[in-house]
């Protein structure tokens, strides 16, 4: 059976367990830590931070304990953070504001270009050309989780800093991704050149979150928030379109699993057009037996793993942690 | 997006034209036999070899050409309707029959993709192979008596594998004859060929994403591993899965035309092949969809005198540098 070749080197933490505090919200704050810790340690660096005491944007991290997480309302001393990949671009920054009373909700901003500025103890910084992909909303489905338990999270992070993603999963399902891309083949001109995208919710990331009528994927086009399908291939059946993903689980003749390369088709007015791939990244196959952790190949060595919609590299065994 | 890389070499034969003169011209009613001549001249022009020919005089599957002139494609009636039949091909690409079978106005392709066409002797029956594959369907439609110069193109590797012929009337696209090789960097498939030949009259085979990729009307022909016929698809890129029902398109800049709004070039999308119920079989090389909004003949890079591909319905070909003609 024959799989894809990768086109990139990876850091893949897998099957990384966070084990359930007894407390929902302790649980939460712990994910962030972690995975903040886990971005810096991956060639992101902090820009500025915010802990609701100490704020400073000149690359000081001051979120080093749960403690120093501290989630409410926008206007009051809260807890934020901007993280930068200058392999995206120069000055590419993911602020992460911790401004929301409820406290399973969260607000995620990028700045592709410029970067941001002009922070305080109660308000985040901003940017000239940030765009807002979360919005004081649940991250990675955590307003469903209301009892404590294991929190699985996966990385994977790119040796040349242009991909780097995050799923989590708990209770037996996946639940969410963040994405943070520069995608290969984008066109010069294209200046911004990066695509993100927050996914929260019960088995996500979902490929109808990629492709269907609002796609999730985000990404700022020449100065203009624009929107991007994540495409593959399909065919026409009957009336409407198929994606090749709702084969079987292999060709019958090739052996080759359906696994579907994904393009950037930018869906915005005025911006629309393809802009690129995905690197190591594809459609699985749509049966929902396999969406939670199905491993390829079959038998033998994992060597990619489907969560959802989506396959990626995969170096964490068989036994796929899924909560 | 900047345009592909070919991955094959072609030689080209295009912007032939088969000149329709006046109203009752005897070129009206024979240009259908016409046409059918044109595939023959070309495809041994540019050295696909005669297998075999029947001019309803003399048959013979002995690699001997009978049509040497148009009027060698006919029907007659001896004993039975005779049509006239020519086989092409090569070890490689295996051999391919196309004729005429109701007057001048409907024709049928057959493809044996191992070459194994056999001959009964009989004037008034066509040969035929046990793996072969008909790239036709019932009643079709084979150029018109439309009066108006037909333009055809040709363009043949430089293996000799494998080649499109095109065929326009009054800028319509009503013929694209194709026998194609599908690849995979893995594929365990020996003649992993293909075949598609959608022809009409006053209808634009090429012109939407209904026929080639769908999986109801002019599949495209296959013979698995094991000899197996399958009825495939053409494939590519789609952005919704069920809410939009129709394949992927792009947008108008201007009247009636189409690009990248970000790059001002128009995207190159690669086509699959798949059949359903087996799965993707691999890619068909040098060979893109494109957007049903590009206007037929257009060629790229946009305003570009090197004119290194053809935008032919939603297919884009690789070309010649030369202005096409499509009527």
């Amino acid at each position: 059976m024959t799989l894809p070749l990768l086109e990139k080197t990876w850091t893949i933490s897998g099957n990384q367990v966070l084990t359930g505090s007894g407390n929902v919200v302790t649980d939460r704050k712990a994910l962030f830590l972690t995975l903040k810790n886990k971005f810096v340690t991956s060639a992101w660096t902090v820009s500025g931070s915010c802990n609701a005491t100490s704020s400073s944007g000149n690359g000081v991290d001051h979120i080093q304990t749960i403690a120093n997480i501290v989630n409410t309302t926008d206007g009051t001393a809260h807890s934020w953070i901007v993280l930068q990949q200058s392999q995206i671009s120069p000055k590419f920054q993911v602020c992460f504001d911790f401004s929301s009373p409820t406290q399973s909700s969260m607000t995620i901003v990028v700045s592709p270009v410029s970067g941001f500025s002009g922070s305080s103890l109660t308000r985040r910084p901003t940017a000239v050309d940030e765009y807002l992909i979360l919005s004081n909303s649940t991250w990675f489905d955590f307003a469903n989780y209301t009892s404590s338990s294991d929190i699985i999270y996966n990385t994977w992070f790119s040796s040349d800093g242009m991909s780097n993603r995050v799923i989590t999963l708990w209770n037996n399902n996946s639940r969410g991704m963040w994405m943070f891309e520069r995608p290969p083949d984008a066109p010069a001109a294209w200046r911004e050149k990066s695509v993100f995208v927050a996914l929260s919710g019960l088995g996500e990331p979902k490929s109808g979150s990629f492709l269907f009528n609002v796609p999730k994927l985000l990404g700022n086009v020449n100065e203009l928030n624009s929107v991007f399908f994540m495409t593959a291939e399909g065919t026409r059946q009957g009336p409407v379109n198929t994606m090749l993903s709702t084969y079987t689980l292999t060709s019958s003749i090739t052996g080759k699993y359906p696994l579907l390369p994904l393009t950037l088709f930018c869906g915005t007015a005025n911006r629309r057009g393809v802009l690129g791939r995905v690197a190591d990244m594809w459609y699985g196959p749509s049966l929902s037996t396999l969406m939670t952790g199905t491993t390829f190949p079959e038998s033998g060595s994992a060597e990619f793993v489907q969560f959802g919609h989506i396959v990626q590299s995969w170096d964490a065994g068989r036994n796929v942690r899924i909560g | 997006m900047s345009t592909p890389t070919l991955e094959n070499s072609w030689t080209f034969s295009v912007n032939n034209r088969i000149v329709i003169p006046y109203t009752n011209s005897p070129a009206v009613t024979n240009k259908a036999r016409q046409l059918m001549f044109a595939i023959k001249y070309g495809l041994k022009n540019a050295g696909i070899d005669v297998i075999g020919s029947s001019d309803t005089y003399t048959a013979g599957i002995d690699n001997v050409d009978r049509w040497t002139t148009w009027s060698n494609v006919l029907e007659r009636y001896s004993g039975g309707w005779c049509y006239s039949w020519m086989i092409m091909g090569n070890a490689t690409m295996g051999h391919f029959l196309f004729t005429f079978v109701s007057g001048y106005t409907q024709w049928d392709v057959y493809y044996s993709p191992q070459g194994i066409f056999t001959w009964n002797g009989q004037l008034y029956t066509r040969p035929s192979a046990t793996d072969e594959l008909r790239l036709t369907i019932a009643n079709q439609y084979f150029s018109t008596n439309n009066v108006a110069d037909v333009v055809w193109h040709l363009m043949v590797d430089s293996t000799k594998t494998r080649f499109r012929f095109i065929a326009q009337e009054t800028g319509v696209n009503v013929l694209c004859f194709v026998i194609d090789k599908f690849n995979n960097d893995d594929m365990i498939w020996p003649r992993a060929y293909c075949g598609f030949s959608p022809s009409w009259y006053n209808v634009d085979i090429l012109g939407s994403y209904n026929y080639l990729f769908s999986s109801t009307s002019w599949s495209t022909k296959t013979r698995s591993p094991t000899n197996v016929a399958l009825s495939g698809q053409l494939s590519t890129n789609v952005e919704n899965t069920t809410l939009l029902g129709t394949p992927q398109q792009f947008y108008l800049i201007g009247e009636n035309s189409c690009t990248n709004e970000v790059t001002g070039e128009c995207d190159f999308l690669k086509i699959g092949y798949t059949v359903p119920g087996v799965g993707r079989c691999g890619y068909i090389q040098d060979l893109w969809a494109s957007s049903t909004y590009v206007p037929n003949g257009t060629t790229f890079p946009i305003n570009d005198t090197k004119r290194r591909f053809v935008q032919f319905g939603v297919l884009i070909f690789p070309w010649n540098g030369s202005v096409p003609q499509i009527a």
